[in-house]
Formats: structure tokens, sequence, C-alpha cells
């Protein structure tokens, strides 16, 4: 009867009598809770919801991104910087993540304590470690996907790793790089497996895992039991938990965004640790090197995992039993800090690791921001490429450092000037006044311009000197073309004047000029073009001719690295057209 | 039981709060789209007026910069459009342009142009328009004529660029689909 009448309680009725479920909840809310509720049994719970977080997030994120090599980094910047919510929702999957790991730790040790894993629950023990192992792959697998310059790093260590495992790692490698290189196909692997295939394994063991539990009853740490109903009253608990966990990572997730840093390009700096949960493998590395590295990256962890597998039938009850897993928690917890700590505190002190960290911050913002206006179809690589705020300081330091100095660092030797502010009113006035400082001309062999310089300002007066400082202060225009005739107030005219009466002998400018000897032309001096000529070949007739010290680049830079490298030295920021 | 009532009330709270804070920046995600704006007109160098000769129409690309969420393609085709110069009746006259949007106001196939006919007309559902632009009704088409509306207009400038050529620039736009009116895409 009941089946027809049109209720609430009618449909509930029917679908329980079809499906069971009310049932089953019913029963699955009023199991006791052996050994009574406690705070200490939540850990369970908030993994379950925390994973839940995950897959929600997850799925959002799914949305933007996009597994492609171009497109990844990009994709995620676009999530991040155009779409409401989006920093909000990658940071809410990052720090649930955090958490999760945390929480699974905290979980494991719980069991260990507890030793939990004991008979008849060994399968459920073992499905709770190959979840712990799930848990490890959805890390290897997910933090890759960015495609960032700290991701393919880490990438590139792991692949490295799994290839190092005894007989079954270069084929591992293979197959999960999709090939022979990182690239495209590795992505889709990654992807595939963090989205699909891993997800699915979770559930599965997610599914048994439960229902396991459900037919042992849960882990009772004593024997006493006053058998209160699971809701409410270890609900109340796990509720709570739930709550401050999943509001800590809201909170979190609000103020400090997921990280991104730049995206993943050959010519950026590369300093590569993994996350924090892998440093203590990470260090374990550095006592086992050459042949003997499988030790650390396989041996040990393999032999841990077997050992927790094991535990079941090693811990045969009694003190000794106790003894077992009240070590076995101490050694992990105490191994996992001490090498954690470890690596943490040497970076910290490591200055050249911090300055690695520092410039990629640095350039990942830059390249957050340049991304943010739009991508080229060929990825953000191009973008950085065309940026003399990115790419002027690497240049520099690859190609010129061996020369010059740029404001005073960056070169061990400096042979030549120091180029910072290179052509600006205050760089040249200091070389005009004293070209001897090493900063100019002191440390090579120009020496003409010195005893100018000298002789000159002997015997100057001072409107003589306020002329050469006009003078100065026009080419820090970067001029070009000539006064008109009827001008002779403007700032350009006098400045020209002053350079006609001052620096004509010696130096060209607008095809005038360099009677006594030829010194670089002043025409557009120290302007982008004028830097990109001097890169290009320093002995060209209208610089430094002969006399160059300076090697040609035309044919060691690309035109467009000497544009970007051209323009930084010239002080500007935008990225050079293509 | 009373305890036991308030702390299921509680829980069911506690759990309710929770879901819906981790909710609000997944739906604000969700509901995005919503958001985003569609591009606005924008003016575009066609074709040359020499390109297009009296009588009767010619279809053009629009090309130029599309972006496409993140991606910036430097020149892509952005649509096209059919221009008619009506024959010109003296000469030196200010030559008379009609500029249509290729897309069908039905649903947004590009319409063909029927030299037999004289008409433009859809290949997807036979939505028909006469030279000028119109929607051809149904009595003069013996069917029921699809297209809500006639083709949408664009406005255009003839544009003579540094060397004396003349150019057309259109205002490339995109209007709503299957309306009687013609709203443009915001
Ligand atoms: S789309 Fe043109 S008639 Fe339907």
């Amino acid at each position: 009867m009941a089946e027809n009448v049109p209720s609430a309680s009618g449909l509930k009725n029917w679908l329980n009598a079809r499906t069971g479920c009310c049932s089953a909840l019913r029963w699955w809310r009023n199991r006791p809770v052996p050994g009574g509720p406690a705070w200490w049994k939540v850990t369970g719970a908030l993994l379950l919801w925390l994973v839940v977080l995950e897959f929600v997030s997850g799925i959002l994120l799914m949305l933007v991104y996009t597994p492609s090599a171009t497109d990844a980094w990009a994709s995620l910047v676009y999530l991040e910087e155009r779409i409401a919510a989006g920093a909000v929702v990658r940071a809410i999957h990052f720090w649930a993540a955090q958490a999760l790991l945390v929480v699974a730790g905290l979980h494991l040790v719980r069991l260990l304590i507890t030793r939990a894993y004991r008979a008849p629950r060994e399968l459920l023990w073992i499905s709770g470690l190959l979840l712990a192992g799930l848990l490890v792959a959805f890390c290897v697998t997910g933090n890759p996907l960015p495609w960032s310059q700290k991701a393919y790093g880490q990438i590139e260590v792991e692949m490295h790793i799994i290839g190092s495992i005894p007989l079954v790692g270069p084929v591992a490698q293979r197959l999960l790089m999709g090939g022979t290189e990182l690239g495209q196909r590795t992505l889709n692997h990654l992807y595939t497996l963090h989205v699909a295939v891993l997800p699915l394994l979770l559930v599965l063991f997610v599914g048994f895992h439960l229902s396991q539990l459900v037919r042992l009853g849960r882990s009772n740490g004593s024997a006493d039991s006053e058998e209160l109903p699971y809701f409410p009253h270890q609900s109340i608990r796990n509720a709570v938990a739930v709550a401050v966990v999943v509001g800590a990572v809201l909170v979190l997730s609000y103020r400090y965004r997921a990280p991104l840093g730049p995206p993943a390009d050959p010519v950026l700096p590369s300093s590569p640790r993994p996350e924090w949960y892998f440093l203590a493998l990470f260090e374990l590395r550095r006592y086992f090197t050459g042949n003997l590295e499988f030790v650390a990256t396989a041996l040990i962890p393999g032999l841990i995992g077997l050992w927790l597998v094991l535990l079941p039938w090693i811990d045969r009850g009694g003190r000794a039993g106790k003894l077992i897993s009240y070590a076995t928690a101490v050694v992990l917890v105490l191994a996992h800090a001490v090498l954690t700590v470890l690596p943490v505190v040497r970076d910290a002190r490591d200055e050249q690791h911090q300055a690695v960290v520092a410039e990629l911050r640095k350039i990942g913002s830059r390249a957050i921001e340049l991304a943010a206006q739009g991508v080229p179809p060929a990825g953000p690589g191009e973008l950085l490429h065309r940026d003399p705020v990115t790419m002027g300081p690497i240049l520099f330091r690859q190609h010129c450092t061996s020369c010059h100095s740029y404001g005073g660092e960056w070169a061990e030797e400096p042979k030549a000037s120091d180029l910072k502010g290179f052509g600006s009113e205050e760089w040249i006035w200091g070389l005009v006044q004293n070209p001897a400082d090493p900063r100019f001309f002191g440390r090579t062999k120009h020496k003409q311009m010195i005893q100018w310089s000298k002789e000159t300002f002997a015997t100057a007066s001072d409107d003589e000197k306020a002329e050469i400082r006009q003078a100065v202060r026009w080419l820090a225009t970067h001029p070009r073309g000539v006064p008109p005739e009827d001008d002779e107030q403007s700032e350009f005219a006098q400045g020209y004047m002053a350079f006609d009466g001052w620096c004509i002998e010696c130096h060209t400018y607008e095809g005038d000029g360099g009677f006594n000897l030829k010194a670089p032309d002043f025409t557009g001096y120290g302007s982008e073009e004028w830097i990109a000529r001097m890169i290009q070949n320093p002995a060209d007739d209208a610089l430094y001719g002969d006399s160059a010290e300076m090697p040609a680049f035309a044919d060691k830079l690309t035109p467009l690295q000497i544009r970007v490298l051209a323009r930084w030295l010239a002080g500007g920021t935008d990225p050079v057209e293509p | 039981m009373n305890r036991r009532f308030f702390l299921a009330l509680l829980t069911r709270l506690i759990g309710l709060g929770t879901a819906v804070a981790a909710a609000i920046p997944g739906l604000r995600l969700l509901l995005d789209p919503l958001r985003q704006k569609g591009s606005a007109a924008k003016r575009y160098r066609v074709a040359p007026l020499e390109a297009i000769p009296p009588g009767t129409p010619v279809r053009f690309a629009v090309r130029g910069q599309r972006i496409d969420a993140w991606k910036v393609f430097p020149e892509q085709i952005l649509g096209y459009v059919w221009v008619f110069r009506a024959a010109e009746s003296g000469n030196g006259g200010e030559p008379h342009l009609r500029v249509f949007s290729a897309t069908c106001p039905h649903l947004g196939c590009t319409v063909d142009y029927r030299t037999d006919k004289s008409s433009f007309l859809c290949p997807c559902h036979g939505g028909a328009f006469t030279n000028t632009g119109d929607r051809i009704p149904d009595e003069t088409l013996g069917y029921k004529n699809p297209a809500p509306r006639g083709l949408d207009p664009l406005p255009y400038e003839l544009v003579r660029d540094e060397t004396g050529k003349v150019w057309l620039e259109v205002e490339f736009q995109r209007f709503e689909l299957n309306t009687p009116e013609r709203k443009p895409i915001a």
C-alpha cells in the first residue's frame, strides 16, 4: 500500500524496500563504537573527507587545467588570475593534500600504537598501507602537472629514481615517461594516472577498507565498552575535527596560493628540491651515491614497506609485540623527522641555493605577470625569451661576466667596465670625470679618454665643466639628428653645441667629427640599437674599430638574444616584439 | 535521549556548515563562465576595394588576433563577411557597399550566395535572404524560413592608406543567434 502513497516517507520506504539503503544507513549509524567514542579515533573520518575535498576540487581544476607541455602552466595562470575563485580552488587542492598527508601519518601512527593490524585485521591493515602507497603515487603524479620549472626538475629526478630500481626500473621508467625523454607524453601519462587510474584504485581500496572495517568492527585499544552508538557520539567528534581541519585548509587557501613559479624552461636556473614529505628520501640519497643509490631510493623504502606489511605476523603478541609496534612507530617518526630537518637546515644555510630560490621566485612572479595578459601558442617559454627583465640578467651572466661586472657584482675577475646604468647621465658623467676608475676604462687598454679627461679637467673652468656636463646630459638622451639651424636655445641644441665644442675631435655624430682619432660614434649612444650594434661587433668602424678588446657576439648569440640583452642594458622592461 | 538529540543536531549543523563553506569557492569557479565577457566589436581591415567587383556579393575572411582563454593567436580567421557592392551608376561616385556577417542568424552556419537565385542561402536548414540581407518571407520561399531575422549588417568604412590604396574596414561583431531582434553578444 505504502508504495502508492506519494509522500516523503512513502518514497523513503519504497527506496528502502528496493535497495535497503536506509536500513543500511541506520545500521551504520547505530553500530556501537567498540571501546567507546574518543577524539583520537577521528583520523579515519578526517582522511575520508579530505579525500572527498580532493576529488571535488580536483574535478573543478580539470575544467581549466590543460595537460599540455605548452599550455599546462599557462592554463594555471589563467585559472588563478582570470577565473573567479580559481586560485582558491587550486589552493584548496594543494592545502588539503598537505593535510591529507599529515593526517595519514597520524592515522598510521595511531594504528601502530593500538596494534590495529593484528588478526583478524591483517588485510584491513594491508589495504591501508596500499592506500598510503596510492597517496604517494598521487603526489608523484600530481606535483609535475603544472609543468613549472620546479615541477619539471622534480619529475626529472623522480624518473631517474624509478629508473634506478633494480630489474624493473628502466622499463617502468620508460612506460611512465612515455618514451625516452620528458615531454608531452610524460605529461599525458602522469595526468591519466592522476585523474583516472589512481582515483579509481583509491575508490576501490577505500571501499574495501571501509567494508572490512564494518565487518570487523573498529579496532579498539581497550576491551571495556559502554557500547554507545556511532551516531552521534563518535560522529560529533568527527564532525568537529573535520570542521577544524577543513576550516584550516580554507583559511590557508584564501591567504596563500598553491606554489607555481616560472614555467619549465631550460634557460632558467634550477635547484630542485622535493616536496617536504619526500625530503627524507632525498636526504637518504646523500648517503648512498653511485652504484649504491638504489639502497636509498628502492631498498630502504622497500624494506620499510615490507616490514609494515609483515607486521601482523611479526608481532606475536605479548610484551614483545607491544615493544615491536611501539619501536616501529617511534623509529619511523624520528627517522623521518631527522632526515627531513637535516636538509631543511642545510638549505637554509646554503646561500647559493637560497639565491636560486629567490631568483626563481622573482622570475616566477614576472612570468605570471606577463602570462596573465595571454600566452603565445608556442607556450610561455617564448614569452620569457622575449622578456628583458627575465632574460637580461641570465644572458648577461652567461656571456658577459667573464669581463663585465654589473653593479660591482657577478664578475669574479672583471676586465672591463661595469655596465649597470650604462649610458645613463650618471654613468657617462662618472666616466668623463674619471675614466681611469675600474668601473669604466680602468681595467681596459683604452688610454686616450683617460688622457683627455686628466688634461681637460686639470685646466677646465667651472663654466667649461658645466658645458661638458651639458654634453653628457645630451648624450644620455641617446641623441639622433642635428638641431635645425635656427634652434640654439633648446636643451637638445645646447647639448649638441657642447658636444661640438668638446667631443667632436675624436667622437663622430651623424656622420660628422672624429678628426683626430676614431672613437665610438655618438649617434643614438647608449640606446638599445647602439648597444645591440656593440654586442654584435664592437670592432665596427663606427664603434671601437681596431682598438676593440671585446669580442663580437653576432655568432654567439641569436639576434633575439642580442635585442633582449641590449634592451635590458638600456633599462627597457617591455618584451621584445616578435 | 535529550543529549543524544542535541549531539545529532550539532553534528548535522557542523557538517552542513563545513560543506557550505567548502562549496562556495567551488561554485564560484563553476559559475565563472557566466561572468566572462564576449569580445567587443573591433575594426578589421578586410580587403582592398579593388577586390570587390560590383554586382555580385563576395565573401571575405576577417583575420585578426584571437584570444582563446589564455592563448593569444596572432592571426586567425575570426569569421566571414559578405560584401555586396551595388553596380555603380555614374562614375567617380562613392561606391555603395553593404556588409553582412556571414553567420546565419538561425544557428550560426556560414551562409552561401546562390548566383542562380540571386540570394543568400544557408546550407544548414535553408535560411534564405535577399541581396540586401533581408529575410525572405515564407510565402515567397514556399517553405518556412528558419531564420528569425535578416543577415546581420556590419558597420564599415573605406580607408585610404599611405600608398593611396582604398581598403574596406569592417566593424566585426557577433550577435545572439535565433532571436528576432539583433543583440550583440556581450
Ligand atoms: S543555421 Fe542557417 S538556417 Fe539554420
